[in-house]
């Protein structure tokens, strides 16, 4: 269950983003987790998020689920192929599902948008790999 | 990660699929809008103080990062705005003086109502705490101090999004009026960039159009006339082309908007 507990900080983002935020956090939160979590609850994770980032930005219900779902279906299949930690496999795919979600949704193109989300996903993935190294070495104990 | 595991979530995959396209499907028929004002309201209550404080601390930055000159700008900016507001009206009354000179007797425009809608958000589109149990239909105008916000673009059962000016996919049929003259001067198309700018297009080469002049609705295209969206910034005209352009500064800022007004008819 403690997974699923991404979905508070997600609901909180949505919250933000159907406010003022422009970037789309949640999505780059969803796929870091299609990255490296296992797939039933990243399909989960994706489908719940969805809802919350529809109901938020008052889009039509569904419409966010659907782009998630694929997006995170497509990320898992290929992180069988690559190397998911590789440092750009993460922000190679946040960039280029973030574009074609940006597409979907405004009818144009967010390059800028997309980019900082790829290096918002460099830096995550930088630091979950630091963590881990500590948790490694023992300097971070896990329950 | 082994393929099974995979095609073990293949199922769970197709059936949340299904139950989003299903949704989707019955959102947009407009069948789930009753359930949908319900859950989604907690969410607008949630967004606004949200965006409050957001307003708020966006602000405060701006004073604190130019204290002392930041109160000179606003003040500035909304006598400005006043200005422009005020010129505008005067053309108008001064073309209708000479519209009702000529036509004395002829049945007057009705007036327009407005309805007061609270601003929720502010991302691409603009976010209204007004939906259709209110009244608002898609194609709604949304004005602020007589200037023109925005158009109503989807209506939910509590909410409504409205695109503004300066979306990507706005294009808006507009008349240019130069300072203390009546009457339009240029007619063109007010279309949005990317990055929030606005540019004034399809304005021909012999149309004479400067610095400070003002940009209005034409009343062209379901728009409602007459309505002061910016005043141009800087021209951009190069002699090889058909049409010249113009940068157009914004009247208001968008985000600052707490309230707005719906022209309800």
């Amino acid at each position: 269950m403690k997974p699923y507990l991404i979905l508070i900080p997600i609901f909180f983002l949505a919250l933000l983003q159907g406010a003022f935020l422009k970037l789309n956090l949640v999505l780059l939160i969803v796929l870091f987790w299609a990255a490296f979590r296992p797939p039933k609850e990243v399909i989960l994770v994706a489908f719940v998020s969805g809802l919350l980032l529809d109901l938020a930005k008052g889009m039509p219900l569904g419409l966010s689920s659907l782009l998630l779902l694929i997006a995170c279906y497509l990320l898992l299949l290929y992180r069988r192929r690559f190397d998911s930690l590789h440092p750009v496999f993460l922000p190679i795919s946040v960039f280029l599902i973030s574009n074609i979600y940006y597409l979907i949704f405004n009818s144009y193109w967010y390059w800028l948008e997309s980019l900082i989300l790829a290096l918002l996903a460099l830096g995550m993935r930088y630091l979950l790999v630091f963590f881990i190294g500590r948790v490694d070495k023992g300097q971070i104990k896990l329950q | 990660m082994k393929n099974g595991s995979l095609r073990k979530v293949f199922p769970l995959f197709l059936f949340l699929f299904l139950i989003s396209l299903f949704l989707f499907l019955i959102d947009n028929f407009g069948w789930l809008k009753g359930v949908r004002g319900v859950i989604q309201r907690p969410f607008l209550v949630l967004e606004r103080p949200v965006y409050s404080i957001f307003q708020y601390s966006n602000s405060t930055i701006k004073q604190l990062t130019d204290q002392s000159q930041g109160q000179q700008i606003i003040e500035l900016q909304t006598q400005l705005r006043q200005l422009a507001i005020d010129q505008n009206q005067l053309t108008t009354c001064l073309e209708e003086n000479e519209h009702l000179k000529k036509l004395l007797g002829a049945p007057l425009p009705s007036k327009w109502k407005f309805k007061m809608a609270r601003v929720v958000g502010v991302t691409e589109k603009m976010r209204i705490d007004l939906g259709s149990r209110d009244g608002v239909k898609e194609e709604m105008t949304v004005v602020a101090e007589n200037i023109y916000v925005g158009q109503v673009v989807s209506v939910g059962e509590r909410d409504s999004l409205v695109q503004l000016p300066n979306d990507p996919n706005s294009k808006i049929p507009v008349a240019v009026k130069q300072s203390g003259l009546s009457g339009i001067h240029a007619k063109g198309l007010l279309i949005g960039q990317f990055g929030g700018k606005l540019v004034l297009d399809r304005v021909l080469q012999e149309e004479d159009i400067r610095q400070g002049d003002l940009v209005v609705t034409s009343g062209e295209e379901g728009y409602l006339p007459d309505l002061v969206i910016g005043q141009i910034k800087e021209v951009l005209s190069g002699t090889a082309e058909i049409y010249q352009q113009a940068i157009i500064l914004p009247l208001i800022d968008y985000s600052s908007l707490r309230f707005v007004f719906l022209v309800i008819s």
